[in-house]
């Protein structure tokens, strides 16, 4: 029995030093990226997306009522017709944050809603694509109440409230932005 | 033993083969900017946070009167600190009963990738639902259920270490452990008839191990609302009777191998919630090995199967009331839960221990974390020379 468990737990020992070494910084974020082009493909199969920043002037950026960084937001394009947009951002779980993408159409209706990293063991429930389809096809912030309109997660109540508010907020500040003719 | 390496060897190659074919797929410039903001605007950092529970317990029996009980029944602080992306330290200090500190969890954990995390330390053993998720306001009832008390038995955590991952396109994580295991003997049996195991966790104190034991659970969220959860634990208990044990004294062998008892535990439990309406089912079984040996030794009486499950609904009654975020939600749960349900021959079965917990009551949330909650409950049992007890508790729960 003690054999065995030894084997065990060398053998365990040996994985977890294998998969570090393609630790380079970007481990976690390579995989995100695979995540973006992985759902590009699903959501137009037969178009080769690519995505340019969306520049924000300094005089737009005084007019929003919300901060966003500059490689937030990116508009998608196939050739030179636009596809939708995305907008990439962070919110808080139980221990750390976790970075999630909102895909708009040009009339930015949510079109997907994807986790892109999460950082620790709780809550990770939230990147079910199932749960996450709820949002799907809403707009302009509506539709989006955790409990009244989105369906909760046992056990992952601090991450499915985070993501909830913040897939809302990216819904209306995108919205602001349309009004402003930013984009 | 097989199966693992199996795994352990797909999840390997899966990592081989992303690397070889999947070199760099983007020729996009965004690559860089978009790493960026995805690697965590928190490089560092620590988070606070506490849960707590205030009871009162009156019980009424027909036959003597009876006191209260008034107990700051928990109070728990957790801490965790990121020291980057992939590593995370989480404790959890409780104070029980004002007087008694305990440390409920305390793990390093690094994430290899969202499908394998490695964690070591002082962990929760995943089984049932509040073992790993009980914070107050996240259950109803003034007390824990007792099926997870006396059977579970919550709150359970031993040390050692395994790993844990998610696969969201199958809607399914899962924990895998090997800790040490309970106690079963340290100089004089500890185990009991009426509460199994729960006298032997060793909670990180100075636990000592003659046995590994392995903890696994896999929990499906593929289903809208709902949330399913299959654990199993097996191992040995532990005996200070292996320590210094001369291999060739058979004697001295034998007496060891009476001092424990082999366990396999299966848990099932179930979870829904939909708009008002919660429900929550929980089924946990216990087989124990040894036990005729293990009680004919040590003078006690623990049953060789232990079996309980409960069945709870709730709902929501302020739901379609518009000017209030505050949620009244009124609960019923029927629990039965015996830890004699199969007994050697060397002890009598005691009916007593064939208990039926019934609860109903109410939790008052006045916000996200925090509720005040009453309830009443009656306590049955088989032995019917017995009487039965009824309880009304009041309480609160904070968590934030």
């Amino acid at each position: 029995m003690l054999n065995r468990f030894l084997f065990v737990i060398i053998l365990l020992f040996f994985s977890i030093i294998f998969f570090s070494f393609e630790d380079n910084g970007l481990g976690l974020s390579k995989n995100a990226l695979k995540k973006v082009e992985k759902t590009f493909l699903q959501l137009w199969p037969e178009r080769m997306v690519s995505w340019e920043k969306v520049l924000i002037t300094e005089d737009a950026r005084r007019a929003l009522s919300f901060d966003i960084k500059s490689d937030q937001l990116f508009r998608l394009k196939d050739n030179e017709s636009l596809v939708g947009y995305l907008y990439v951002d962070g919110a808080p779980g139980k221990f750390d944050r976790f970075d999630y993408m909102v895909i708009f159409s040009p009339d930015l209706t949510i079109l997907n809603v994807s986790v892109l990293v999460y950082r620790e063991d709780y809550g990770g429930e939230i990147g079910s694509m199932r749960w996450l389809n709820q949002f799907t096809g809403k707009k302009d912030g509506r539709g989006m109440e955790f409990k009244e309109d989105i369906q909760g997660i046992s056990g992952a109540t601090i991450s499915v409230l985070s993501i909830s508010s913040g897939i809302k907020k990216l819904s209306l500040n995108i919205q602001e932005l349309r009004n402003l003719g930013v984009i | 033993m097989k199966y693992l390496f199996v795994i352990v060897l797909v999840i390997l190659s899966k990592n081989i083969i992303g690397q070889v074919t999947g070199a760099d797929t983007t020729t996009n410039e965004p690559l860089n900017s978009a790493a960026n903001i995805i690697s965590g605007n928190i490089s560092k950092g620590v988070t606070l946070g506490a849960y707590a529970q205030i009871d009162y317990n009156q019980p009424f029996s027909d036959i003597a009167r009876q006191n209260g009980n008034l107990d700051v029944h928990r109070l728990v602080t957790f801490m965790g600190y990121k020291f980057n992306d992939r590593t995370h330290f989480v404790t959890e200090i409780e104070i029980e009963h004002v007087i008694e500190v305990y440390v409920e969890q305390a793990f390093l954990s690094y994430m290899i990738d969202e499908r394998l995390n490695f964690r070591a330390g002082l962990i929760l053993i995943p089984m049932g639902i509040l073992n790993e998720y009980h914070e107050p306001p996240t259950y109803n009832g003034v007390e824990r259920p007792n099926l997870d008390a006396k059977i579970v038995p919550t709150t359970w955590r031993e040390v050692g270490a395994g790993f844990s991952g998610k696969f969201d396109d199958l809607s399914l994580k899962y924990q895998l452990y090997i800790l040490n295991g309970f106690n079963g003997y340290n100089g004089s049996g500890k185990f009991r008839g009426t509460d199994g195991f729960r006298t032997g966790r060793q909670k990180g104190a100075e636990s000592f191990m003659s046995n590994p034991n392995l903890s696994t659970k896999i929990d499906y969220y593929g289903i809208m609302g709902l949330k399913l959860g299959l654990a199993v634990y097996y191992g040995k208990s532990q005996s200070s009777l292996y320590h210094g044990l001369d291999m060739d004294d058979i004697g001295a062998v034998k007496k060891a191998d009476s001092s424990i008892v082999g366990i396999t535990m299966l848990g099932l439990d179930v979870r829904y919630q939909n708009k008002g309406f919660e429900a929550r089912a929980q089924y946990i079984l216990t087989s124990a090995s040894n036990t005729l040996q293990y009680n004919a030794f040590t003078g006690k009486d623990l049953g060789s199967k232990m079996m309980g499950y409960y069945f709870e609904a709730g709902y929501n009654v302020l739901r379609f009331l518009k000017d209030t975020r505050n949620k009244m939600t009124v609960f019923a749960r029927y629990e039965n839960y015996n830890t004699h349900a199969q007994v050697d021959a060397g002890i009598a079965k005691i009916d007593a221990y064939n208990r039926t917990d019934i609860t109903v009551g109410l939790g008052f949330k006045v916000a996200d974390g925090a509720v005040f909650k009453a309830d009443y409950q009656l306590f049955k049992n088989a032995d019917t020379s017995v009487d039965g007890i009824n309880q009304i508790n009041l309480g609160m729960g904070i968590w934030f």
